[in-house]
């Protein structure tokens, strides 16, 4: 019965069309709400994280910190003030065009068009005085002065398409009109506040990602989003809850993923005024002078501060103690440079050959809820000085209301966590001496000074030949931190939680990538 | 009648003056937003042009005065964060909290009138006291510890229902509403019963006693001396007496299920206002906890009117201007 | 046979250790068309005889003994399903506050039509002609009007005549009226009485009229029974009792009536409470308090005929038995 045979497999086909081809999908569980879906809007880690698979730059950064190339092949300086880049041929953007040299000199302009975002990106385009298209596939870009850290500027600007996103609103963006990028990924849905839906990018250039959807949902809160992955509604998340790590890692359906991240936590202290308003006699009194002007007094607070202790039981070993600014991998951290040794007795030593032999008192600030731990690890530090006979007194607060008088150098002694990707940079940022004008110390609370660390940083910024500036960045970071610009307390450890049969890798920037999670 | 909302509607006006007044100094007294937001390596060139955009370096007072003035034309600013209209940002969330919201409610009124109404009856039986018990524990339990618990045991454990989100929706009028499809209820039943356990126990109570209060009163002794039947007694007499509490107490609880989601929103990321109130008040983002501050007491005050005019409706010996 | 027929009606109150007599072994009759008013001060027990009739009575009150028959019916053995259907159409009962004993929430209309309907198959607009009819009866003048009212609308006197027609839409037997007219003034109290009396001459209903006022049954009740501490002490036709108490505590009673003594005179108050019902005092109930009180009075009397249909309990009454 012919007819019966078509009907049959006609019918069979249509089924087919109907049932879902088996896909590949992949949930994230994700801990920080996505602002807005325009790459150029506000420079904030969880919109950037977003945009990284919709967008590129013409650098990357892999998972260890180090320069990799993005959108460009090769650059290079061609003279001390320009710096050369070679895109790569026949990358396609969402909608087919074809990426060129004005896609790029468009992004790199866009930033400063944008006068209402609260933290623009134009920190990383000011740098650049000049654009120049050579042809089709390479640009040139000028700077006032020879500048190191171009290529890694350039990889916080995403590459747009000039034909969408010409006159496009943040409202473009965020309904999918304007989001036409190279990335790995092409826009599905935004449910703002609630869940990102991504599709895979068939015409991408690079490695295929291993997944056909990814689905990322917004779990800011901790116990929700540890009881999502459990109960199987994600298969990975990202900042594992404290409390539930060791739970998770006892858990023969999840795996634990961790490496220590760029993020240094260590303490500013106030080294400019005479008299600082949080430290005193232990009666109370104000003092002849301020003892931490004093560089044995600052050596002495590093000395008393027993980092493995620290690390061990209030962190829960979920770091490592830190003896750089900038993690190990990173540009500009210094290999011999070691954590300080925890050495109370010799503490007191230098505090009584300072003329503090009674110690003194002061109050140690910080935030509550921003770091792991962050008001535990304020109070430990302040047991342990304690110790030593500096009488510490604690206040923390939310950081809404902590940054704002931390940077207006309300505070003597104030935690500090910084996440960088080059030590040059982190050291002009924290210890360069504070000039309103270069933008130099912007977040240097204690607004330590030290002309010859500021003639390193700067030779360092100026190196365009790479191996040349990891050496002065290093030699700037070994003169600061011999002086206690700052004292380091430890690298703090991220950490993901996946479910068994997804294989991840790391990344030293916190980023949770979909590309990193691979089905084994 | 008319003299009586044009009063309210000037009283409504007020209020909202006063609170964003309010508002706008509290979140200008916490902190500097831009601390936040702005990238760490601007300098102060940059930041500062950054405070001229957004009008940051203005006088309180000043930036006060902006805003009352961009508000008569119905723009409440820009979200720092979002870099979307604010007003636009609370009311696509409105929905979301205004549905777990009646939700809560209906499920408080469906379980906590009838139970109330027969534990007011029957008070000395053991079930009435089991109620009761119960009750006192659905007051005391805390949202947040209520809402992990139902997720631990009907998502994790049991894997019933999802431990999160608002899943599908489906469009109502232009509105997205969960109700619409299955996987919506699904959404819906845990934080709707979260965020009902309070208000269910509450309305119960109350219930309870004003059974109790209503079968004291004379007009049950004579319903009784008629020979009435003791259902049409409790049903129409009785019902209709304490009707004027519930109905009164569930309006004024209805307000605070709205502002009150928050912990119930933020626990199973239910994407509503209360979720962003939360968030924009970490980020100092102003512009939105204004918006949505405006919006609340609107409802606030709306909520109020329905309810009074419930109230004459139901109550005879109250109306809202004396019958000639 | 009598509408009425109570014998030894005894109440008590309370747990049943040592429960409060609250009324002990109270028998009463009434006939077709006579008024009994059942008087004595608060707390003798009188109402608690109304809601026992009625069937009325919640815990901690309890009947412990005694029978009830209402047109040869015993209702001392009837379940409270059965009972409800006698309430509302067999027996009435209205109550001493008329602010509070109409539903604030329903209107007139509502309140007489369902109590027509809980017992007779009557439609809705023949409900409503009754109601009307009767609101008409009892002396509320634009009924239609009072009909679609609301109790808060109407004065106390015209709520009270509501609640009577209320009472006596379905015509009952016997009406049981506990202090109706205690919280009107003079002239409504009067008016009531004129409405209670025609009715019971033109539909021959039994009332039982429970008051404090002996003022009250005075040229109103055709007998009188006086209660004091839970016991009848004195009974009789009102006009032979009033003109000569047997029963010292009626004396009493009639001696504080204002204008029943010169102007001027103090009126005669009788010292000290009544007695603690739990338990009883031994003996006579009024022996504390009675100014001819003696050593039999130790011994608790009966109560005994005198004649002309009268009965008191007293070892020394005042009108001697023939």
């Amino acid at each position: 019965m012919p007819r019966f045979h078509h009907a049959l497999t006609a019918l069979t086909l249509a089924f087919a069309a109907i049932l879902p081809a088996h896909a590949a999908d992949l949930r994230i569980g994700l801990a920080a709400d996505v602002s807005s879906l325009d790459p150029h809007f506000v420079n904030i880690a969880p919109n950037i994280a977003l945009s990284s698979h919709l967008f590129e730059s013409l650098t990357s950064i892999d998972p260890n910190g180090k320069l990799q190339p993005g959108l460009a092949t090769s650059w290079k300086a061609v003279d001390p003030t320009t710096w050369e880049f070679k895109l790569r041929r026949g990358v396609k953007f969402h909608d087919g065009s074809e990426l060129t040299a004005d896609d790029v000199i468009f992004s790199l302009d866009r930033p400063a068009t944008l006068t209402n975002s609260p933290g623009p990106f134009t920190s990383y385009t000011k740098p650049i005085v000049a654009k120049q298209v050579v042809d089709r596939y390479t640009v040139r870009l000028k700077t006032a002065t020879p500048y190191g850290p171009l290529p890694l500027d350039v990889n916080s600007i995403f590459i747009v398409s000039k034909k969408a996103a010409q006159n496009a609103t943040p409202e473009d963006f965020n309904s999918g009109k304007a989001l036409i990028g190279t990335g790995p990924f092409k826009f599905a849905s935004f449910k703002r506040g609630e869940a990102i839906e991504l599709v895979r990018n068939p015409q991408y250039w690079g490695e295929k990602p291993a997944w056909d959807k990814v689905t990322f949902r917004i779990l800011t809160s901790d116990a929700p989003r540890l009881a999502a992955l459990l109960a199987g509604d994600v298969d990975a998340i990202e900042n594992v809850p404290t409390a539930d790590i060791a739970r998770l890692k006892a858990n023969p359906k999840f795996v634990l993923a961790q490496r220590a991240s760029w993020r240094t936590l260590f303490w500013q202290l106030d080294q400019w005024r005479d008299n600082s308003p949080y430290v005193t006699d232990k009666a109370g009194k104000p003092l002849a002078r301020n003892p931490l002007k004093d560089v044995r007094v600052r050596q002495a607070i590093s000395k008393a501060i027993n980092r493995d202790a620290l690390v061990e039981r209030t962190l829960e070993g979920l770091a490592i103690p830190a003896g750089n600014i900038v993690s190990p991998g990173i540009l500009g951290n210094a290999k011999a440079l070691k954590p300080e040794a925890y050495d109370p007795e010799g503490a007191k030593k230098l505090l009584a050959a300072a003329g503090y032999p009674d110690g003194f008192a002061l109050t140690l600030h910080g935030p509550n809820n921003r770091y792991i731990n962050d008001e535990q690890v304020v109070q430990t530090v302040a047991q342990l000085l304690t110790r030593v006979g500096i009488q510490a007194r604690v206040e923390t607060l939310p950081l809404s209301a902590y940054f704002g008088k931390a940077r207006a150098g309300d505070y003597s002694v104030a935690l500090l966590g910084w996440g960088s990707l080059a030590g040059d940079f982190a050291l002009r940022s924290l210890v360069g001496t504070p000039n309103p004008d270069t933008g130099w110390g912007s977040w240097n609370w204690g607004r330590y000074s030290n002309p010859k660390v500021d003639q390193l940083v700067a030779a360092s910024l100026a190196s365009v030949e790479p191996q040349e500036r990891e050496k002065l960045a290093e030699q700037a970071a070994t003169q600061a931190l011999k002086d206690y610009a700052v004292i380091p307390l430890y690298h703090q450890y991220a950490s993901w939680g996946l479910k068994k049969g997804i294989k991840f890798t790391p990344r030293v920037d916190e980023f949770s990538f979909a590309w990193q999670f691979k089905p084994e | 009648m008319s003299g009586f909302m044009i009063r309210r509607l000037i009283q409504a006006l007020l209020v909202l003056l006063t609170m964003s007044a309010l508002v706008f100094v509290a979140v200008f007294a916490i902190g500097d937003p831009l601390a936040l937001l702005v990238d760490p390596q601007a300098d102060q060139h940059d930041i500062a042009r950054v405070r001229r955009g957004l009008g940051l370096d203005q006088p309180w007072w000043v930036q006060y005065a902006r805003f009352l003035g961009a508000l008569v034309h119905g723009d409440l600013g820009r979200s720092f964060v979002h870099g979307e209209p604010a007003i636009r940002l609370v009311l696509e969330r409105m929905p979301a909290t205004l549905e777990l919201a009646v939700a809560a409610l209906l499920i408080a009124l469906l379980v906590g009138v009838p139970l109330g109404l027969w534990v007011g009856l029957q008070p000395r039986s053991w079930s009435a006291r089991l109620i009761d018990a119960l009750s006192l524990l659905g007051f005391s339990l805390p949202t947040f510890w209520v809402g992990m618990m139902f997720i631990m045991l009907f998502g994790v454990w049991l894997g019933w229902l999802p431990t999160g989100g608002r899943g599908e929706t489906t469009l109502w009028l232009g509105i997205p509403l969960s109700i619409g499809s299955l996987d919506g209820w699904r959404h819906l039943l845990l934080p709707a019963l979260t965020l009902a356990l309070f208000k269910c126990s509450l309305l119960l109570r109350l219930t309870a006693s004003a059974t109790r209060e209503a079968l004291r009163q004379d007009y049950v002794r004579f319903a009784r001396a008629r020979g009435l039947h003791p259902a049409r007694i409790v049903f129409v007499h009785v019902f209709k007496n304490i009707l004027i509490p519930i109905v009164t107490v569930s309006g004024l609880e209805f307000g605070s299920l709205i502002a009150f989601a928050v912990v119930t929103e933020t626990v199973f990321a239910w994407p509503g206002m209360g979720k962003l109130l939360i968030e924009a008040i970490g980020q100092l983002d102003r512009p939105v906890v204004v918006a949505y501050l405006l919006v609340t007491v609107t409802l606030f005050v709306t909520i109020n009117l329905a309810v009074d005019l419930l109230y004459a409706l139901l109550d005879p010996r109250v109306r809202l201007r004396s019958r000639s | 046979m009598s509408v009425l027929d109570v014998k030894d009606l005894t109440i008590h109150i309370g747990d049943t250790k040592s429960p409060a007599h609250a009324v002990d072994s109270v028998s009463l009759h009434i006939e077709r068309g006579e008024v009994v008013a059942l008087v004595g001060e608060s707390g003798s027990g009188k109402t608690l005889t109304g809601l026992a009739i009625a069937g009325l009575l919640d815990p901690p009150l309890r009947r412990v003994g005694g029978e009830i028959t209402l047109l040869g019916e015993n209702l001392s053995a009837l379940p409270e399903s059965q009972l409800r259907r006698r309430r509302g159409d067999r027996l009435a009962m209205v109550f001493q506050d008329p602010m509070a004993t109409l539903n604030p929430v329903l209107r007139i209309e509502t309140q007489l039509v369902e109590t027509i309907r809980a017992h007779r198959n009557v439609g809705r607009n023949a409900a409503r002609d009754e109601a009307l009819a009767m609101l008409d009866e009892v002396g509320i003048t634009l009924p239609a009007q009072r009909l679609r009212a609301y109790p808060h609308e109407l004065s106390g006197g015209m709520r009270q005549r509501v609640a009577i027609g209320a009472a006596l839409i379905n015509r009952p037997a016997l009406l049981i009226a506990d202090e109706p007219t205690t919280a009107l003034d003079v002239t409504l109290q009067a008016q009531i009485l004129a409405l209670i009396d025609q009715y019971r001459r033109d539909h021959g209903t039994a009332v039982l009229w429970i008051t404090h006022d002996l003022g009250v049954a005075a040229g109103f009740a055709d007998r009188v029974l006086v209660m004091y501490a839970g016991q009848i002490v004195e009974s009789g036709p009102c006009a032979r009792v009033l003109q000569a108490p047997a029963h010292p505590y009626t004396a009493a009673l009639l001696g504080a009536i204002p204008g029943s003594v010169p102007p001027g005179t103090p009126l005669a108050t009788l010292p000290g409470q009544p007695p603690g019902l739990s338990p009883p005092p031994e003996g006579c109930r009024f022996r504390a308090r009675c100014p001819r009180a003696a050593a039999a009075c130790i011994a608790a009397p009966p109560q005994v005929a005198t004649g002309e249909a009268r009965t008191v309990r007293c070892f020394f009454p005042l009108v001697t038995p023939p």
